[in-house]
């Protein structure tokens, strides 16, 4: 979408527009929630916190003063939604022990199932995807947002100090420091298995 | 030193944020230092990895939910309630602040018990006044002062001889 367009269609739905408000829930509406659900990890308070971010957002369209800057607005409307409700706790995720032969648990994925989909449309195994949801729900609030936004919405640095409220050069460190805490995690996960292709 | 400097921004040139000449300077030194190389791969493996994470999808009736709240006036209401209350502790606070401040009023309100006492000691006083007052001829003895004038010169000395000289010692 060209920004004169993006600019039509804020204005629109500042006049009250709900159908010019509804295209821009098409544009952003896939976006806002898998960045809540990185940040929570859970779905159900994904989808609960995301209608809360578009009630709220159109609500408060007014305040909007550059409708450039609407994604970054939202975004930060959906941040402050999650800080809201769960600043100090850490997202749950149900355990990824597997158990060896003897039933002792082990701390490490040993065996990783491989993916049903061809080699053009790879996606991560469900163990996969929890691997990575933990090692992200174990960051430090702080990284877990930069983190969430560069390299799950890759977004730009700029975009994401407008969001994260804070100066690109803080910015680009605490997305450095997030990436090598995660590489660490999932490291550690996967023992033997990190750096495998054939993993996705 | 200079490695720490390069692994700095590894991040930012697998991002695509780095100017031209920096992204040069770094690609020419992964070139010749493969420790740099091998923790850029790392970095740049759980990049890749992250980035094929399941993005999930709304459900079909998200849409209509929000529609229904934005054109429920309830939801203003709520919303005013949300402005003036941004966080429920204040409203919280500011309760527990008057029932406090109330309570100390209470606290501090003198008792029937003390205005009892108080009243006996002026009480005492009074009466100790009147007696006082009577003894000197001020008071009648239906306890109702009068005014009487009291000639009395201090500087007059009743004893009419002279001492001699004062300042003469002794």
């Amino acid at each position: 979408m060209s920004p004169e367009q993006l600019d039509a269609l804020v204005n629109s739905a500042k006049g009250g527009n709900i159908g010019a408000f509804s295209e821009l829930y098409g544009l952003y509406g896939k976006k806002i929630l898998n960045y809540i659900f990185r940040l929570t990890g859970s779905r159900e308070e994904a989808e609960d916190l995301m209608q809360d971010t578009f009630v709220l957002a159109f609500k408060n369209l007014d305040s909007l003063k550059e409708n450039a800057k609407f994604q970054s607005w939202l975004f930060r409307i959906a941040q402050n939604n999650v800080f809201q409700k769960y600043r100090g706790k850490t997202p749950q995720l149900e355990s990824i022990d597997v158990h060896d032969s003897s039933g002792e648990s082990t701390s490490a994925v040993t065996e990783l199932p491989a993916t049903t989909k061809g080699p053009e449309d790879k996606v991560l195994s469900a163990e996969l995807e929890k691997i990575v949801q933990r090692a992200i729900n174990e960051l430090p609030e702080k990284y877990r947002q930069v983190f969430v936004l560069s390299a799950v919405q890759r977004l730009s640095y700029q975009e994401i100090a407008d969001i994260v409220g804070r100066s690109l050069a803080s910015v680009k460190s605490d997305i450095h420091r997030a990436r090598v805490e995660v590489r660490d995690k999932i490291k550690e996960y996967l023992g033997d298995n990190y750096g495998m292709s054939n993993l996705y | 030193m200079e490695c720490r400097i390069y692994t700095e921004s590894l991040t930012a040139l697998m991002d695509g944020e780095l100017a031209g000449e920096e992204a040069s300077t770094i690609r020419a030194h992964l070139l010749v230092c493969p420790n740099c190389d091998a923790e850029y791969r790392s970095l740049l493996y759980t990049y890749e990895l992250v980035g094929k994470a399941r993005l999930i999808d709304s459900r079909a009736t998200t849409w209509a939910m929000i529609e229904n709240r934005i054109r429920t006036p309830r939801e203003n209401r709520s919303l005013i309630r949300t402005w003036l209350f941004p966080n429920v502790w204040l409203p919280v606070t500011a309760i527990a602040g008057l029932i406090l401040f109330t309570s100390l009023l209470f606290l501090f309100v003198p008792s029937d018990n003390h205005s009892v006492a108080l009243r006996q000691v002026l009480n005492k006083y009074v009466q100790e006044r009147d007696r006082e007052f009577g003894s000197k001829g001020i008071m009648t003895s239906q306890g109702v002062l009068t005014v009487q004038s009291v000639q009395y010169n201090p500087f007059r000395d009743t004893d009419p001889k002279p001492k001699g000289n004062p300042f003469k010692a002794e």
